[in-house]
């Protein structure tokens, strides 16, 4: 029987693991392709067959998985990397050139390398922004907290009120600039509608996406609503 | 030479093609693949190549989950014994 500890330590380090070990030993995913294959499969998307474009992209998908692994510890969400890796592969396919001498997993790891380093150079820049309606913990009934939450103080209320409806209307006219899905992130999220504010988790469900997409909707649309703003006030 | 698949529903567009790149059964038709090829991580719809490419790995993803289920529920007995 194992232990509590082992199934416990188990369970931390499966994830990206248990990803790598099942791309590499499942027959879900088609082993990588010899020198020989590969020479070939490019003479024949030359000549002009498509299909084995979708070969040489498939028998390189092991490849994502791992260099997909070097990236564990920059705190993204495995499944995001793993879909970059795949838009750096399939780049590498359309821009690879035969006559450069080089095997095209070479071109490719290098490809969907970059391509993770481009989306974590372009996510760094937004990571330190801290906004009022992060989350920051949960109360003991599991109800989050948001920093708004704690940073309260002793409001003017019939002037706090009077701005708030002004503001609130303005917003609700920005919000028209808006795609319909950052729209809706942000009613869902903020409670634009029912005064209900929903978690990044609930949304994702609903919606049907992942947490770490609405969190990218929920940032790309506030800093929209702010250079709406911005430019507003530039003239007014 | 081309090899036809038939028509499936783009991973991306959602829309109905005939033509594209495919990957593990799933379709990224023509036009998407070039605007992809064309895309940079910081264009602001990036993100939605990310969302949409994941379901090529949607198998493996799940398998992970089952995975965890199961190692959870492994735990769950032992705390009950």
């Amino acid at each position: 029987m194992i232990s509590l500890f082992t199934a416990l330590v188990g369970l931390f380090l499966q994830g990206l693991t248990f990803l790598i070990s099942y791309v590499t030993n499942s027959n879900a995913f088609p082993v990588p392709l010899s020198e020989e294959e590969e020479a070939e499969l490019l003479a024949k998307l030359q000549d002009g067959d498509i299909e084995a474009r979708n070969i040489l992209v498939e028998r390189n998908l092991r490849l994502v998985a791992h260099i997909v692994k070097k990236f564990e510890n920059t705190g993204e969400e495995t499944d995001d990397l793993i879909s970059i890796g795949t838009i750096g592969l399939i780049k590498a396919i359309n821009t690879f050139d035969v006559r450069q001498n080089t095997r095209l997993a070479t071109y490719a790891a290098r490809c969907i390398e970059n391509e993770i380093l481009m989306h974590l150079r372009s996510t760094k820049r937004s990571r330190n922004d801290v906004l009022l309606y992060d989350a920051i913990g949960a109360d003991k009934e599991g109800n989050e907290i948001t920093l708004i939450d704690i940073l309260g103080t002793d409001p003017d209320e019939v002037l706090e009120r009077v701005e708030l409806s002004v503001e609130q209307e303005r917003l609700r006219e920005m919000l028209t600039s808006l795609g319909p899905r950052e729209k809706k992130v942000l009613e869902l999220r903020y409670g634009l509608r029912d005064g209900i504010r929903k978690t990044q988790r609930e949304i994702s469900r609903k919606l049907g996406i992942s947490r770490s997409y609405v969190s990218r909707i929920e940032k790309r649309a506030i800093t929209k609503l702010q250079q709406e703003m911005l430019s507003e006030q530039a003239h007014s | 030479m081309e090899r036809q698949r038939g028509a499936a529903e783009c991973i991306v567009c959602q829309r109905r093609r005939d033509s594209g790149i495919w990957v593990l059964g799933m379709l990224i038709c023509s036009q998407c693949e070039e605007k992809l090829v064309e895309s940079k991580a910081a264009d602001s719809g990036y993100d939605i190549y990310v969302d949409r490419l994941r379901v090529i790995w949607q198998h493996v993803f799940d398998a992970e989950a089952g995975a965890s289920a199961k190692l959870m529920e492994g735990l769950w007995r032992q705390l009950n014994v």
